[in-house]
């Protein structure tokens, strides 16, 4: 999706039509597994989509994300918001978490269409820095692109997305890439009871697990 | 086949694909790289996440035991990044922590290529991780020399140009006309003049490079269109000759002088003594730490008295001190807006 983000003012409107108007209720999807009146971290929050929903739910939201275009058009979307003491959007790198956040912790944290677009590296230090920062019994919610297991139906998909891929590079020269055994990642964090849940023919997961109550006096 | 010749043909594959489309990142996975057996003492490089850079800078590095960190600069190389906002403090700060170097060595000294010196803030890296920067020299060969004689000081370094790396960087750019032009033509007159178009964009792109130094006019427009001009009328009047018909003519002089006009705007943009004031075709990456034209304008009250950093860091030894002992930009001509100066200025006494 990085296509958009070089003109934040339009990626929402861009995601609409690419997901073909479907991107509404993914994100319906996934903040609707947050509890309501919690505090939650949302890791690449982007121009706000999740974080309004998270926002109606009354919850406290800490946003992040390292594109000052992005955050521009989340700070104008969600302005009533941010007086109001349940906001904070921080402009800041995946791996500034630990400096700016150190010794916060959050009931969830979330992160949506974010993973796709780093690195192996930086996805290994995004969710490590995501299970620190849940509280002991928190949830850990990632939303993304994965290919279908399905061959033929992952065969479809690479060749819907053929044209997307292209343009992307041609116009931002960086690619996304689909993510990959999320489920397997977060159990290997030590996270409990992790589930995955399939959208859009199995091309996008929501995959949760929580983090374990007794870890905190391990 | 045996392993070493298949990698050599890969490797040669992938410098040919690298050589040919030059102007697009080739990533690799950022993170740690180690180079003999380092132990704690060991200096840390740090360079950017393009293939081509790490596998230069690796050649070096190849004899010595150190560790390189690789920041994740979006696929870009050290200069383009570093000026146009891909490589700076955050992603120095994700090299360190993406590598987990903190473990690894007692110091907390990094060793950056100099030309990251317009994005990267030295004093916001040591406030966020404890880690000092130093620039080492331009070039990844005169590393050697550089550690041997003056680390970790800062010495003055230019930007140059020679005719290798132009020819190199002539074929790189060779791309942008070959398709613009070859692809339509090839539509409209058919494959022989659609390759024979992208044929000379190639030789055109070269000869370009080869006398790039020596052009006459100032790099974008001003040698664009006097080429555009001359290329034109020789390609009209060689085609009248060879009998073609009229519309043969005027689509030989429109697309040979289009030609023209693309590599004379492009080319600039490839060359490190112009690069980031060229930004006509930096469509791609129009983002620059500086404004277009920006010029450098040193505060002398905020100014230390003999300090010279931006005298040293400048690319293009554009400033100088004058006789007060404080700084000057005496070559505005030269001066590419690549916010080096700015961004390393200790007090921030240029803007
Ligand atoms: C595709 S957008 C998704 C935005 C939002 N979560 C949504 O679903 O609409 C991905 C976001 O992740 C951010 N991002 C990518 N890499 C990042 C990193 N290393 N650190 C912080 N944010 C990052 C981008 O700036 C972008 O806003
Ligand atoms: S004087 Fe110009 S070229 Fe030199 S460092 Fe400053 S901005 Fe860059
Ligand atoms: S770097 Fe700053 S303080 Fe040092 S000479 Fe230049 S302007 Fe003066």
């Amino acid at each position: 999706m990085k296509l958009l983000e070089t003109s934040a003012g339009r990626y929402d409107l861009g995601m609409r039509m690419i997901s073909l108007g479907r991107i509404g209720r993914l994100y319906r999807q996934v903040a609707d597994r947050v509890n309501e009146g919690s505090e939650v971290l949302e890791i690449g929050c982007g121009t706000g989509a999740v974080t309004s929903l998270l926002l109606a739910r009354r919850c406290t939201v800490t946003g992040v994300d390292r594109s000052k275009q992005m955050l521009d058009v989340a700070r104008r979307k969600l302005a009533p918001e941010l007086g109001t003491g349940r906001l904070e959007l921080h402009e800041l790198n995946i791996t500034g978490l630990d400096r700016v956040l150190a010794g916060r912790s959050f009931d969830f944290v979330v992160c949506c269409l974010v993973l796709s677009e780093l690195s192996k590296a930086e996805e290994r230090f995004a969710l490590d820095e995501a299970y620190r920062l849940l509280r002991p019994g928190g949830t850990l919610i990632v939303a993304d692109e994965v290919a279908p297991a399905a061959r033929l139906s992952r065969l479809w998909y690479q060749l819907q997305r053929l044209p997307l891929m292209a343009l992307t590079y041609a116009v931002t020269q960086t690619t996304t890439h689909h993510t990959e055994d999320l489920a397997e990642k977060l159990g290997q964090r030590g996270l409990e009871h992790v589930g995955v849940e399939s959208f859009h023919g199995g091309s996008f997961h929501i995959v949760r697990g929580s983090k374990c109550l007794q870890q905190a006096a391990a | 086949m045996p392993a070493a010749s298949s990698s050599l043909i890969t490797g040669g594959l992938r410098s040919a694909a690298q050589l040919i489309f030059r102007s697009f990142p080739f990533p690799v996975e950022p993170g740690l790289r180690t180079f003999g057996n380092p132990d704690r003492n060991s200096p840390v490089f740090v360079t950017a996440n393009f293939d081509h850079t790490v596998r230069l800078v690796s050649r070096v590095l190849a004899n010595y035991d150190c560790y390189l960190l690789i920041a994740p600069t979006g696929g870009v190389n050290v200069w383009c990044a570093s000026a146009g906002g891909h490589f700076g403090t955050d992603e120095v700060e994700a090299a360190i922590k993406l590598s987990g170097i903190d473990k690894l060595v007692d110091h907390h000294r990094l060793v950056l290529p100099r030309l990251a010196a317009p994005g990267v803030n030295v004093k916001e890296v040591r406030h966020r991780t404890g880690w000092r920067v130093v620039f080492g020299p331009i070039e990844i060969d005169d590393l050697p020399q550089w550690l041997e004689q003056s680390f970790p000081r800062l010495v003055a370094d230019v930007v140059s140009f020679p005719w290798r790396r132009r020819v190199e960087m002539g074929v790189g750019a060779g791309l942008w006309p070959a398709v613009i032009l070859g692809v339509p033509a090839g539509l409209i007159m058919g494959w022989r003049a659609g390759l024979a178009i992208a044929g000379l964009s190639y030789v055109l792109s070269v000869l370009f490079a080869l006398v790039y130094p020596r052009m006459p006019a100032q790099p974008g427009l001003p040698q664009g269109i006097p080429l555009a001009v001359m290329l034109g009328a020789a390609s009209g009047a060689l085609a009248r000759l060879a009998d073609v018909n009229l519309w043969g003519v005027i689509f030989w002089t429109v697309t040979i002088a289009a030609m023209g006009v693309l590599v004379a705007i492009d080319f600039p943009s490839w060359s490190p003594t112009d690069v980031c004031k060229q930004q006509l075709l930096c469509f791609l990456y129009p983002a620059t730490l500086a404004p277009a034209g920006f010029l450098p304008v040193v505060d002398e009250p905020k100014c230390i008295d003999g300090c010279d950093i931006c005298v040293k860091v400048c690319p293009k030894g554009a400033m100088s001190l004058k006789d007060n002992h404080k700084a000057t930009l005496f070559d505005p001509q030269g001066c590419l807006s690549c916010y080096a100066c700015v961004q390393q200025c200790p007090v921030d006494a240029i803007s």
